[in-house]
């Protein structure tokens, strides 16, 4: 009896050594699988702000649905659950429950409540993870510049990609230990990680203006049957981006929906031949080497042979004598080739590039475009009558509204910028640092250019740009557009207006482009968009209209 | 004598401590719930003040855009020059400080 009681108490005994001593970190381990979970606590990504506060862009908590196949017991069953509580088909569901493997996504991005109400059916081999969704609460305002998401939170395109690293965050964790019912054991382990949010971006946008932008945009691409269109409005002197916009556009919202070749900000990332609103770099180079005198009329026929081939004038007229500021005024091709041949090749090329052509505007926009301008080594006999009046060279539309702040902005040329300040993950604000900038033609030369471009608007091609009220100055441009085998030129044309207001006093800079409109000239069919967004926006940021500038020299009577 | 309230002594104060740190956790649970509720109320607040909603809305009541000629700026706080800055909400941004580190 003694010898059983004794071998019985022995084999407990080395059991419990076998258990206590040689697999105990075992199974501590795997007790400790059991109670403990580590939880990752993704961070919330930065919200995208207007300039005045509004949110463009906002993360809220979400969840995923997933499943395991290989634990579902009723696929049909729970399918119809599924699809009923995410509203998704309950077919597509099925398949994917009975598709096989061991993890299949079944609902990204789903809405708190709804994944919580369909984790308390405790459906067998469903489970969630927690992440976060994106919401664009505009709608379509302004999607290509702020960019898209991808499924798992990273930006992929526009300011959601250049500033990722801001915008993301940095994710936490937390270890918890649960008793078998799930609830939280008091003092067990406790390992806190809080998440560090994302930066928020304030941006140079201007919510309103941004809104009346697209509004016209749209209506004038409808109006002159055009393929599409690109509008900017500039502070000429902070380089800050107050609204930039690109037709045909998407709902960032249903990206799935959107075409992806409308996911493109093409005012920053492609390129079109601008036509004669690339004439004012003629001009202000003339002004300011004074190749040129302002009274001097020079005789401008209404075409002009160069190397056997012939440029014309857009209207056939006889010889006239015409000042620079006619030639501006009216746009003549000829008359422009004429200055800019007075110019000379090696001081004309060198103000393409101190305008900002052939480079980068260095906003930082992800895929922004460097334009298209041959090296002058390389430029043949007809570049110098081409170039000077717009063709044979490309820009972006940002490129080209920068010319024009140049101009406006005293002669200064001022990197644009989309971002003005940033917040903290303390709510700390911190101001972007000012653009950069440098001068390109001196104070004089701009003020005289800048007549040159108001008495365009006020008797010339632009009158359509014209706005009850302010003075207004101004450059149309009509640019046939190259053929896609890029073997020449075809029938289709850019239309644009680039201009500022108040003439005397510029608060804003505004670009209109038209791609492929009915009506091809610039002062038809982009001055009147110039002019819908320009007095919007000279109303909403309460500028007063100026003085009128003194016209120009000229020899053909004004009217 | 002494055993007998010092045991009651540490059971009691477990106790108390235990119920400190359930309430805790309904306070947390609580907490992430109201977060989730601010962030969705903000949402909404943007999606109603959008510009194109309000703009539905306005040519619902039968009102118009006014021309160029009906807009005349009356009251000019500054003069000519840059775009004139808009206030933004300090407030709301000094918000993140107290709600961004929450899981």
């Amino acid at each position: 009896m003694l010898l059983v009681l004794a071998l019985g108490f022995g084999g407990i005994f080395a059991r419990l050594v076998l258990l206590q001593v040689k697999d105990a970190a075992a199974f501590q381990a795997l007790a400790r699988d059991q109670r403990v979970r580590d939880i990752p606590l993704p961070a919330t990504r930065g919200t995208i702000f207007d300039r005045t506060g509004q949110e463009l862009a906002m993360s809220l908590p979400a969840r995923a649905v997933f499943a395991d196949p290989y634990l579902v017991r009723d696929p049909r069953s729970e399918s119809r659950i599924i699809a009923t509580t995410l509203g998704l088909s309950a077919a597509s569901v099925f398949d994917r429950l009975t598709g096989g493997g061991r993890f299949v996504y079944l609902a990204r991005g789903v809405d708190v409540a709804a994944a919580k109400s369909l984790e308390d059916r405790k459906l067998p081999g469903i489970g969630f993870q927690d992440e976060s969704r994106r919401y664009y609460p505009a709608g379509a305002l302004a999607p290509q510049v702020l960019g898209v998401v991808g499924i798992d939170g990273g930006g992929l395109a526009g300011l959601e990609l250049q500033y990722q690293s801001l915008l993301a965050g940095r994710s936490g964790r937390q270890v918890i230990e649960e008793d078998p019912s799930g609830t939280v054991i008091p003092q067990g382990a406790n390992v806190d990680q809080p998440p560090v949010p994302g930066d928020d971006l304030i941006l140079t946008l201007d919510r309103e203006i941004q809104y009346r932008a697209q509004v016209a945009l749209a209506s004038a691409v409808r109006a002159n049957h055009a393929k599409g269109g690109t509008v900017i409005v500039l502070d000429p002197h902070t380089g800050d981006v107050l609204a930039m916009a690109t037709y045909p556009w998407f709902d960032p919202n249903r990206l799935a929906a959107a075409n992806p070749d409308n996911l493109t900000n093409r005012a920053v990332t492609d390129v079109y031949e601008p036509g004669s609103v690339n004439k004012v770099i003629t001009a202000a180079a003339a002004v300011e080497e004074h190749a040129v005198d302002l009274n001097q009329k020079l005789m401008v026929p209404d075409s002009i042979d160069l190397y056997g081939r012939p440029f014309h004038d857009a209207h056939p007229h006889p010889p006239e004598q015409m000042t620079l500021g006619d030639i501006i005024a009216y746009s003549s091709n000829v008359g422009v080739i004429q200055v800019a041949q007075r110019l000379g090749q090696a001081r004309f090329s060198s103000y393409l590039y101190r305008f900002g052509l052939a480079k980068t505007t260095g906003s930082g926009f992800p895929g922004e475009s460097a334009g298209l301008l041959p090296p002058a080594s390389a430029w043949s006999g007809t570049s110098m009558a081409t170039i000077p009046i717009g063709q044979g060279v490309a820009v972006t539309p940002l490129q080209m509204a920068c010319v024009y702040a140049t101009i406006a902005n005293r002669g200064v040329w001022v990197q644009p910028r989309f971002v003005r300040a940033t917040v903290g993950a303390d709510g700390q604000i911190i101001d972007a640092p000012s653009s950069a900038s440098q001068r390109v033609v001196s104070e004089r030369t701009a003020g005289i250019v800048t007549r040159m471009l108001a008495y365009a608007v006020d008797v010339g091609t632009g009158t359509q740009a014209q706005i009850p009220g302010f003075w207004v100055a101004g450059k149309t441009g009509t640019a046939r557009k190259v053929l896609a085998n890029g073997t020449g030129y075809g029938n289709k044309y850019v239309a644009s207006f680039i201009g500022f207001a108040p003439a005397a006093s510029p608060a804003v800079v505004v670009a209109a482009v038209l791609d492929e409109p009915i009506t091809e000239f610039g002062g038809v069919a982009a001055a009147p968009l110039f002019q819908e967004i320009a007095r919007f926006a000279l109303s909403r940021l309460r500028i007063p209209p100026g003085r009128k500038l003194p016209a120009p020299p000229h020899a053909i009577p004004a009217g | 004598m002494v055993i007998g309230p010092l045991v009651f002594g540490v059971v009691a104060l477990q106790a108390l401590v235990s119920q400190s740190s359930f309430r805790m956790h309904e306070i947390v649970r609580q907490n992430a719930q109201l977060q989730q509720s601010y962030g969705q109320l903000k949402l909404q607040v943007a999606q109603l003040s959008a510009p194109g909603r309000i703009a539905q809305q306005a040519r619902r009541l039968g009102l118009l855009v006014p021309d160029g000629g009906s807009v005349h700026t009356l009251d000019v706080p500054r003069t000519a020059g840059g775009a004139q800055q808009p206030t933004m909400e300090p407030a709301g941004f000094a918000l993140k400080r107290l709600l961004g580190d929450q899981p």
